[in-house]
Parts: structure tokens; sequence; C-alpha cells
């Protein structure tokens, strides 16, 4: 096989583009534009509304205008677009593929609190002390991370792929159990 | 492939774009934004979100990936359908249920105050990054290929792409993004489907025959089961259940579209038909990339 596997991520753009003729690469091209919109849409629209939501609390504020909503609505729209602008100046600034792909990669790690806290809800009926959330999620996918870094060292070259999830939000459940109250135990007693 | 061609290209697809949104946003309220006034029709969503699952990384690097790994992604592709069903049985009507427009909101109702912020800055600081990465990919290739050559520098190129995007998606929210990504659906459909067409014909391969001959050669092997490999089966398969159930459950950006149909019922319909042309379209890709390798092996192509 002639074709290196380290770059396998450039065979169908190369191909579209330079070896195939104009119909071709401008097939390759519109496919590309209309995959870029939507990755920015979707998360903008998908971030002001977490925002607006979960830290502003706009939906329990009862007083508050369908005008003024809609205006805080604008600001927070605004403002996630102009990170989103510094972020991708700033891959650009970067320059360096592997740091971005493994700036990629870690972001990856946040879904398996998620996991891990959903899982939690779904599957116990136990309490949480609410309080040391934060502190489990920050610590479990460090500790994914590590392990991850280190698994072809502990086990004979074991390599960790799309597996390394349920580790990852394993870990968040157990760490939750840790923090676990006994459901006739009232919370706010501890 | 001359820059002036490309230009046309892009603002062709802008301009098309902008209609539609022009067409869906005129009576948008906040509630068309959040939720999409709870209107949107199932068939609809099930469509745009076939194209929201696959960005501009899946494009390059699937097809490609047939080089290296074969067939085997396919294994990660029917771990999704177990993990779509999760979300649809499990997940969906919870959140139905407790009528959420936030999904982390469950967090605050099961835990408290502290997990739902946690659960919703981690989907925040999550997207954040990923968005601007894929973004970053696309408008650096672009960069790279087109705008380099006509001296504009790249924080221009960035710039007006996103206010584009401010201006096309500020006022509608969901209610046009259910329909902006049926365009992208169609548009990265036809790419694919017309590439493969192209090629085999290039390589004088007919239609008839393709299929038979991707079948037959080494290329589509799908099952490893060399329990060292990361592409081993079980990790695979059960690695891409829940990647399926994290990435599109409990992600905010899936969801919301989800939860733009009429009711639970709608919901799930939506879900069980993305799921099952989800699989087709992952296996197209994968054909494209054996006809790919075809190509390059018959060429003598390499890098």
């Amino acid at each position: 096989m002639v074709i290196d596997p380290k770059h396998t991520d450039n065979l169908f753009p190369d191909i579209a583009l330079n070896h195939l003729g104009p119909f071709i690469g401008l097939l390759f091209l519109i496919g590309l534009i209309s995959a870029a919109y939507p990755s920015a849409d979707g998360a903008l629209t998908a971030l002001t509304t977490a925002f607006c939501f979960d830290f502003l609390r706009l939906n329990k504020k009862p007083d508050i205008t369908e005008q003024e909503l809609k205006k805080t609505r604008h600001w927070v729209h605004l403002s996630f677009a102009v990170i989103l602008l510094l972020m991708i100046v700033l891959f650009r600034v970067i320059n360096d593929d592997a740091v971005i792909r493994n700036l990629f990669k870690v972001a990856g790690y946040t879904y398996g609190p998620l996991l891990g806290l959903f899982a939690f809800g779904f599957l116990t009926k136990l309490n949480i002390r609410d309080k040391w959330v934060p502190v489990v999620c920050v610590i479990s996918p460090a500790i994914a991370y590590f392990i991850n870094e280190n698994a072809p060292l502990w086990w004979d070259g074991y390599k960790f792929g799309f597996e390394m999830l349920i580790v990852n939000g394993c870990i968040t459940f157990a760490g939750l159990a840790l923090i676990s109250v006994r459901k006739n135990q009232s919370v706010s007693n501890l | 492939m001359s820059p002036e061609l490309i230009l046309t290209v892009i603002a062709a697809y802008s301009a098309l774009l902008f209609l539609v949104v022009w067409i869906t946003s005129r009576n948008a309220d906040n509630e068309s934004y959040f939720i999409g006034n709870k209107s949107s029709k199932w068939y609809i969503v099930a469509y745009g979100m076939i194209g929201a699952s696959l960005s501009g990384v899946t494009f390059m690097s699937v097809p490609g990936a047939v080089a290296t790994t074969q067939f085997s992604y396919m294994q990660v592709v029917f771990g999704y359908l177990i993990g779509y069903s999760v979300i649809a049985m499990v997940l969906m009507p919870v959140y139905y249920k407790m009528n959420l427009t936030s999904i982390y909101t469950y967090l605050e109702t099961r835990f408290g105050n502290a997990s739902y912020k946690t659960g919703s800055f981690f989907f925040i600081l999550s997207r954040t990054i990923g968005a601007s990465f894929r973004i970053y990919i696309v408008i650096n290739a672009l960069q790279t290929f087109v705008f380099d050559a006509m001296g504009i520098p790249f924080i221009i190129t960035v710039a007006v792409f996103m206010v584009l995007i401010l201006l096309y998606t500020y006022k509608g929210g969901v209610k046009t993004i259910v329909w902006t990504d049926t365009l992208q659906t169609t548009f990265m459909l036809i790419t694919v489907i017309f590439s493969v067409i192209f090629i085999s014909d290039h390589l004088g391969i007919g239609l008839g025959d393709l299929l038979g001959k991707v079948m037959s050669s080494d290329l589509s092997k799908m099952y490893v089961d060399d329990t060292l490999s990361p592409n081993y089966f079980w990790k695979n398969f059960l690695g891409g259940a829940f990647i399926a159930i994290a990435m599109t459950g409990l992600d905010q950006e899936m969801m919301q579209k989800n939860l733009s149909c009429k009711n639970i019922g709608e919901a799930k319909k939506n879900m069980f038909t993305f799921s099952i042309v989800l699989v087709v379209v992952n296996f197209l890709f994968l054909v494209l990339g054996a006809v790919l390798v075809f190509y390059a092996t018959q060429n003598k192509y390499g890098y």
C-alpha cells in the first residue's frame, strides 16, 4: 500500500482537489462548506440556550418581558460568537496540528463526567452532597487522562480507543458514590 | 480551480442559506429560538440531524481511514444504534416529561444547583473548544487553497464567516437550524454519492459491480477479533454506544433539535429514523474511502 497511514486525512481532499479535475474538486468544496456552517450555527444556539437558562436563569424570572429576554439573548449570542472567533484565531496562532488535536481530544474528556452524572441519576436512587460534585467532575477526567497516557506502559502496550469514555464515566460514577448519602438522610444536614 | 470559481461557489451557497433563513425566521420569537415553538416536523429534524452529526472532520477522516483500518468503523456505527435506542427509550421520555429546554436542568432537580452548573459548564467548555476546532479545520483549508492566493489575511476570512453566521442565527435559533441542517445533509449526500459515482467511473468500474467489488476486497473487513487492537470489536461497539449516549443524548446541541418536536412520540420516531439512516450514510462514506484507495493503488499514488 502506498498510502502513508499518518496522512490518511489528506486522501479525500488531495485526490478530489488535485487529481480528478474541477468537477470533483467543486463537489468536495461544496461538501466542506456545507459542513462548516452547521458546526457554528448549532453550537452558537446551544451555547446561548445553556448560558441563558443555566447561568442567567432567565426562565426563573417571571417578570422579565419578551423584549428584555430577547435583548439578553442577543448579547449572549454575540459574546459566544466573539469567543469562538478568538478561539479560532488562537488555533491559527498556535499553528501546531498535534497541539490543536490534543486540545480537541481533551475537550472530549468533559463527556465522561456528564455520562457519570446522568448514569448515577438514572440508575441509583441515592442522593449526593451536591457541593462536592464540581470536585469529583474535575478530578475524574484528570484520572482518566492519566490512565490513558500511562496504559501502554502499565499494561503491555495496551492503547485505549473509544472505550476510554466508559472508563471516564465509571470513575465519575465511583466518585459520586463516594459522596453519596443514604436516601432517608437529608442532604441539608451535612 | 480558479479562486474566482471557489468564491462564487461560497457566495452562492451562502445566498441559498440566507434564503432558507429568511423564509424560516420571519415570525421568530424567543420561543422559536430556544425550542422551535415545539412545532418542528420530526422527519425534517431527523434528516437534518444526519448532516449535523457529521462535521468537516468526519468528512476528511472517515473515508481516508479505510486505507489503514478498513471498514472497522462500522463496529462503532453499530454501537451508535444501541446508544440511540437508549436515548429514545430512557433519556428523551424524561426530558419531555420534565418539559426541559436546557437538558442540564435534570441535574438540578435530581441533585442540586452545583451539579446542574457543573454539567452545563462542562457542555459549554467542550462545545466551545469543539466547535472552534471544527470551524478552524475548514476555514484553514479554505484559507490555504483560496484566500492566501488572493492576499486576504486569515483574520478577515474568519471575521466575515462569523458575521455571516451571526446574521443568520441570532433571530431564528433552533427553528431556523433544523432547516439549515437539511441543506447541509443534502449537499453532503450529493458530494459523497457523486464522488463515488465519478471516481468509480474514472476507474472503469460500473455502478452495478461497485458494491460487489468493494465487498469482496480486503478493505471491507469490518470485524476485528484481535483483543489488543484499539479497534477490537467489543471496544468499538460498546465505545460507540456510549459515545452516542454522551455526545448526542447528553449534549444540548443535539437534544435541542429533538426537543423541538411536537411530543415524545414524534421525537422517538425522529430518533429511530435518524439512527437507521445514519448507518447507511456512514457506510456510504466508507464505500467512498474504498473507491479512493482503489484509485490510489491503481495510480501508484502516495504521499
